[in-house]
């Protein structure tokens, strides 16, 4: 019972410790887990946000190579350097050159030659039309001088380019291009004496450049941009890009906060933890970078970045949360199982102990437990054994100690036979079991005639040793089931229990006579001590139960009483307390 | 034009109380910086109401928060007089018992003179009283140009070429070609009068720097280029953004034609009496004084300290704004004059 309760306990307990250090571990797994798998996602989004900024200068370093190669073109500088205002064949072959240009640039949708003079007269002009290039003449070229690109460039020494600010194109008359979100390029171009003339234009379909731009871009991944003030310039919700070209300001700072950090030059790039853009109560990881312009511009940087949706690296750390959960489940119930088995191997022994000390008694043997082990149970077992056995010495001795006071409470030290307590309890004893059986008892008084002549002849020891004597001869005239005490100096009583007798039909009148008549013949024989020989007699009187008394001291009175009648008689005789009465 | 707009009435922040009938409740429509707490409570107490402000931000969502209003509307609409017509209507405001409205003797007289200021009157009956406006006046560059230009045509003398900001807007920049040109009404102009204020602005686009959008842009342009005169579409406040900025500019408006939007009071056409005494309330000295000192806008009660104030040109319904944003979208593209 006690060992099953422990089983209990300690299974539960162990079972316990083990979940609890199972859900511990499944959850810094899980927590763990989950940011590196977060980290790890923020760092690749880093490095693809990287690559996209990269790709965004080196196609805005090939549109400055191939507007730095058209202004050397040979019919730029022939148009720049005529003094003659008809340059028309000039133009035309400016224009068929530049539409080979367009043609081969999806992402183009214009390229010009704007002149210095008459507010910015366009002089040759290609605009694209669904895709296919046109050449724009006459009174449809433009004056543009208004325009920052034209006055900022304008301004820039042969070789430089300006890049306009990114904008939703409002310049009527560009075939292809109205409304589209597009970035200018634009560099000078310079007469022979160094003059300004005027300057090549590049004009950039942005959706298209970015189409490019975000090949390899995987599903998924939202590429965001902004101007320098943080104006959306690309959003996965159109309708937030270009607030500014529509009368609103749509500022990612409002959206995401921590991008505050890059517009006001903390950081030149970030990547963070957000709620995700299309639906708030998933996350995202944003990363943005800084992608400022080596060149003259309207801002001196954009900002590019990536969204992802973490839904999938999320997932993955579920996933994992819940294969690890699994695993410690089933590593749990093996924990359970396992500390069954270990709560049976340390109650088991003990409850062994247990039942050995149950049945354990005073004086048994000390039983040796079958624990050979050296642990602490061992050790246990050992120690108790040891303690067993010490407790059956001490209780050995205490025992013995306890029957010699007894023995010498309750007998004479000389003669060894019952004393007058012992004698009187016996008596005692002996009328409950008469009383019980309606038996009958006989007490009976010897008293040793002429002993103080002996004693005072021949010392006390001889006295003492001749006592012995009479004692040894009177033991050997009763039965075992009577007894025989000293009562006083030279007298002893005995005690005839006659119930065996009366079954026999005998009483104890007669049996006690005999026995009297024996213990006179004995004692009235010769006794050979040292070197002496001297004869005694003895005077004895008899008591019956119930006739003569009822209890213990009136049959003892009465036995005195018949001792003396046998005494006074001549000695050496023999007197029932009835016959007292006869006479 | 429609982006103008929307700046114009943030920065200016007009606001419009609705007044409360029989709840006892008034319901105002204004925009921020029109009603502090604190005159809303001294009317509370004077008139036992309770008034109820509802700020607004722009002019369409002025416009969706009265013709959605459900449970009577409000009691009171702060707008602008160009606006106001839409709102006359569509029946959403009612004409003004100006009986009541005694401190209407406290105005300047030009406003007191409701008749001559377009829009605030149809069918004889007061629909709205003026209650605070932004003028357009010319920042010039002190350094290039000595004496406050007193026409508007400075903007296309030729002695400033390149050296001039114009705002990218259709609207007034025709109205403002019409004024140079000494046109009788520059609201409403004729498909001829246009296609001449057409060719007048690609004259402004040639003697031009560039056009601006925003106070910033336009603060910007003048740190990076030689400037020496600009159209203040956003009024002192563009001022304010340059002098902050340490330019040495001066304020002037044109005598022949200085535009300024005026926002009036108007009462929504369940209200009940208490919207006059809304409005004869914020009449007081006291609120007018506020909304200059405290928000930097004029008041009708207190002649402004601005040049030519007397001479401002309020800001009315013009005859097509389609025509005008198309001819305007040629004109900034750099359509040449013989296209017009």
């Amino acid at each position: 019972m006690m060992g099953s309760r422990i089983v209990i306990k300690l299974t539960i307990l162990i079972g316990l410790l083990s979940i609890l250090s199972a859900g511990i571990s499944v959850y810094f797994t899980y927590t763990h887990s989950r940011a590196l798998l977060i980290q790890s996602a923020k760092d690749k989004l880093a490095t693809a946000t990287q690559v996209l900024a990269n790709r965004y200068s080196f196609f805005i370093t090939d549109i400055t190579k191939d507007l730095l190669f058209i202004a050397q073109l040979p019919a730029v500088e022939e148009i720049a350097s005529s003094k003659s205002p008809q340059t028309s064949l000039q133009r035309k072959r400016l224009a068929f050159a530049l539409s080979g240009f367009l043609r081969s640039h999806e992402e183009y949708n214009q390229v010009r030659l704007i002149g210095a003079q008459d507010f910015g007269r366009e002089l040759v002009r290609v605009d694209k039309a669904h895709n296919t290039v046109h050449v724009v003449d006459g009174i449809a070229l433009q004056e543009k001088a208004h325009f920052s690109y034209v006055y900022n460039t304008l301004l820039l020494k042969p070789g430089e380019i300006f890049v306009s600010r990114i904008r939703l194109n409002k310049e009527r008359g560009l075939l292809d291009g109205y409304g589209k979100p597009s970035v200018i390029v634009a560099t000078p171009v310079y007469t022979a004496n160094s003059t300004v003339f005027g300057i090549i234009v590049i004009n950039v379909d942005l959706e298209k450049m970015f189409a490019l731009i975000e090949t390899d871009i995987p599903e998924g991944i939202d590429v965001i941009a902004t101007n320098a003030t943080g104006d959306y310039i690309l959003h996965p919700d159109p309708e937030k890009t270009f607030g500014f070209d529509k009368g609103e300001q749509i500022l990612i700072q409002d959206d995401i906060a921590i991008t505050q950090r890059i517009f006001s030059g903390e950081y030149s790039s970030i990547v963070s933890e957000i709620p995700d853009l299309r639906s708030a109560d998933k996350r995202a990881v944003i990363s943005l970078t800084k992608v400022p312009f080596a060149t003259q511009s309207d801002e001196k940087y954009i900002v590019l970045g990536l969204i992802s949706n973490l839904d999938s690296v999320l997932d993955d750390s579920r996933q994992l949360g819940i294969t690890s959960l699994k695993i410690s489940l089933a590593f749990g119930t093996v924990f359970v199982l396992l500390s069954l088995i270990l709560a049976r191997k340390i109650t088991t022994p003990l409850q062994r102990m247990a039942t050995t000390f149950a049945r354990f008694k005073q004086g048994d043997p000390v039983p040796e437990l079958s624990l050979n082990r050296n642990d602490e149970l061992g050790l246990l077992a050992r120690n108790f054994s040891i303690m067993a056995k010490k407790l059956n010495a001490q209780l050995l001795e205490l025992n013995t100690q306890r029957q010699y006071l007894h023995k010498v409470a309750h007998h004479d030290s000389l003669t060894g036979l019952p004393n007058r307590i012992l004698l009187e309890d016996r008596i005692e004893q002996a009328l409950i079991s008469a009383r019980r059986d309606k038996a009958e008892i006989a007490v009976m008084l010897v008293d040793l005639d002429e002993f103080k002549p002996v004693n005072d002849k021949y010392g006390h020891d001889i006295g003492d040793k001749l006592l012995q004597e009479c004692a040894a001869r009177m033991l050997t005239c009763i039965r075992e089931t009577d007894t025989v005490a000293r009562y006083g100096g030279d007298e002893f009583m005995i005690i005839i229990s006659a119930r065996d007798l009366m079954l026999r039909g005998m009483s104890a009148r007669h049996v006690s006579r005999q026995v009297a008549d024996k213990i006179r013949t004995a004692l009235s024989q010769p006794f050979k001590i040292e070197n002496f020989v001297l004869s005694i007699s003895c005077s004895i009187g008899i008591s019956l139960y119930p006739q003569e008394g009822e209890d213990k001291n009136t049959l003892i009175k009465h036995a005195d009483l018949a001792m003396y009648y046998a005494k006074s008689a001549g000695r050496n005789n023999v007197k029932l307390y009835t016959d007292l009465q006869i006479d | 034009m429609r982006y103008y707009f929307r700046y114009f009435t943030l920065l200016l922040s007009l606001m419009l109380t609705p007044l409360v009938s029989a709840t006892q409740v008034l319901k105002v429509l204004a925009w921020d910086g029109y009603a502090d707490a604190d005159l809303i409570q001294e009317f509370e107490q004077r008139h036992q109401t309770k008034v109820v402000l509802t700020l607004v931000y722009s002019d369409d969502e002025l416009w969706s928060k009265v013709t959605e209003a459900t449970n009577g509307g409000y009691d009171l609409i702060a707008v602008n007089t160009a606006e106001l017509q839409r709102y006359i209507q569509k029946g959403l405001v009612r004409a003004i018992n100006t009986e009541k409205i005694a401190n209407l003797s406290l105005q300047l007289p030009r406003f007191q003179r409701r008749e001559a200021i377009p829009g605030l009157i149809k069918n004889e009956q007061t629909f709205a009283i003026p209650y605070t406006y932004s003028e357009m006046g010319l920042i010039y560059n002190r350094k290039l140009i000595e004496r406050p230009p007193e026409s508007i045509n400075t903007l296309w003398d030729s002695a400033y070429a390149g050296k001039v900001l114009a705002f990218n807007t259709s609207n007034h920049n025709f109205t403002l070609a019409a004024l140079g040109l000494g046109m009788e009404n520059p609201f409403n102009q004729s498909p001829e009068q246009l296609q001449q204020s057409a060719r007048r602005l690609v004259e402004l686009r040639r003697n031009i720097l560039t056009v601006y959008t925003s106070p910033q842009e336009a603060v910007k342009l003048f740190k990076t280029h030689e400037i020496a005169l600009i159209y203040a579409n956003y009024g002192s406040q563009q001022l304010k953004a340059l002098l902050d900025a340490g330019a040495d500019v001066g304020y002037a408006m044109p005598k022949d034609g200085t535009l300024a939007w005026l926002d009036c009071w108007a009462i929504g056409e369940h209200a009940g009496p208490l919207a006059e005494q809304w409005i004869n309330f914020m009449l007081e000295e006291k609120a007018s004084r506020r909304l200059t000192n405290a928000q930097g806008l004029a008041n009708t009660t207190q002649e402004s300290a601005t040049h030519n104030a007397e001479k401002i040109i309020w800001l009315a319904p013009i005859e097509n704004a389609d025509a005008r944003v198309s001819l305007w979208e040629q004109i900034i593209s750099g359509d040449v004059m013989e296209r017009f």
